[in-house]
């Protein structure tokens, strides 16, 4: 909750800062010599608008953001699209680790069964040489 | 890899993984999967199990890491629906053309990064020897400047959508907008139409003045 107390201040605060400069603009789009002390005011208040938001920083310094993040902004996208996307790699990447690991479990549990499956055949291969040679045995056996 | 050699003797299939092991080999000994070593140690607990006593301690991929740091709602919001692309449906009450790259007017985030104004780190109020430099003339600004106040995004979407409704003839219309369509087709065609039936009136005043009027008529009138 505290975080997003601070947050909601910086937010209060750039959006102040914000009004205050369109402000700013529609006095200086049509300016009049009427209102040169309104324009004083407003830059006034613009410096400690500005003065508002270089407190909040002090509270945000454990706050970084990635770079890309400003790429986005710079070329007029939503920043949220990069949050989309980092979720969606994040959820790929861990499938395919998911992935990865049931594979290593499967091979593990296939090596077990290679094992046993190895031990049976090398009975059967007792069991049948041991029946041929009783076989071919008993067929010397019947010829002499 | 103390059991490697005894444990699975020449017959042993998997010779391929151990091949395939050794850059694994430790990972997957500290995740618990290395089951085919232990087992030369001669341990009855099963290999699965086993590595799944050691992964409960240890965070790996296996579990969803989505769920586990509780990000469902994140994901649902930004993955679930569309998100729109234009910076101006983030920040919609920002004035000024914030769509358009900031590499056009040197206005952006990264120039500012890379390039921070020449500046004191405090912020101090003007003095009123300060504010005489912003004593500006009376008059408008040239429109070139006046670009800054001006808010196409929220204007063209609005148009857009208006555009789509009225141009979009058929499929999201309410009836109440077709029936006035269909009203103003009727209006329109209907003079068009009196015309017609006129003519064919004259035609066939002409043809039959005993029998004025009706197409049946006109047809009964032809089999004769």
């Amino acid at each position: 909750m505290a975080m997003a107390e601070k947050f909601d201040s910086l937010e209060e605060h750039l959006e102040k800062f914000v009004e205050n400069i369109r402000q700013l603009g529609i006095i200086v789009s049509d300016f009049q010599p009427s209102s040169q002390a309104g324009l004083n005011q407003k830059l006034n208040f613009m410096v400690t608008g500005l003065q508002d938001i270089d407190k909040c920083r002090q509270q945000l310094h454990d706050i970084s953001v990635p770079l890309e993040v400003f790429e986005y902004i710079d070329q007029g996208r939503n920043p949220q699209l990069y949050t989309k996307e980092c979720l969606e790699r994040a959820l790929a990447k861990n499938e395919q680790v998911k992935g990865k690991i049931d594979t290593m479990k499967d091979a593990a549990d296939g090596d077990r069964f290679l094992t046993s499956m190895g031990t049976f055949y090398v009975v059967q291969i007792v069991i049948s040489t041991f029946a041929c040679r009783r076989s071919t045995e008993e067929m010397l056996q019947g010829c002499i | 890899m103390r059991g490697q050699s005894g444990g699975r003797g020449g017959a042993n299939g998997p010779i391929g993984v151990q091949g395939a092991g050794p850059s694994g080999s430790a990972r997957v000994g500290k995740r618990g999967f290395g089951g085919p070593r232990g087992r030369a140690g001669g341990s009855a607990v099963p290999i699965a199990s086993r590595g799944a006593g050691a992964g409960t301690t240890e965070l790996t991929g296996s579990t969803n890491l989505i769920t586990h740091y509780n990000l469902e709602h994140a994901y649902n919001k930004f993955c679930g629906k569309k998100v729109k692309e234009k910076l101006s449906n983030f920040l919609p009450d920002l004035p000024g053309m914030i769509d358009l790259p900031g590499s056009h007017d040197n206005s952006s985030l990264r120039s500012l990064i890379e390039k921070p104004p020449i500046c004191g780190s405090s912020f101090t109020p003007l003095t009123s020897t300060m504010l005489t430099g912003f004593r500006l003339h009376a008059g408008p600004l040239p429109e070139q400047c006046r670009l800054m106040h001006i808010q196409p995004p929220k204007k063209k979407n609005k148009h857009k959508h208006k555009q789509s409704r009225t141009q979009d003839p058929v499929p999201p219309e309410t009836p109440s907008d077709s029936d006035h369509k269909k009203k103003k087709k009727k209006k329109e065609e209907d003079p068009e139409r009196k015309r017609k039936k006129k003519e064919k009136k004259k035609k066939k005043n002409r043809h039959s003045p005993e029998h004025p009027g009706v197409g049946s008529s006109q047809a009964s009138g032809s089999l004769r």
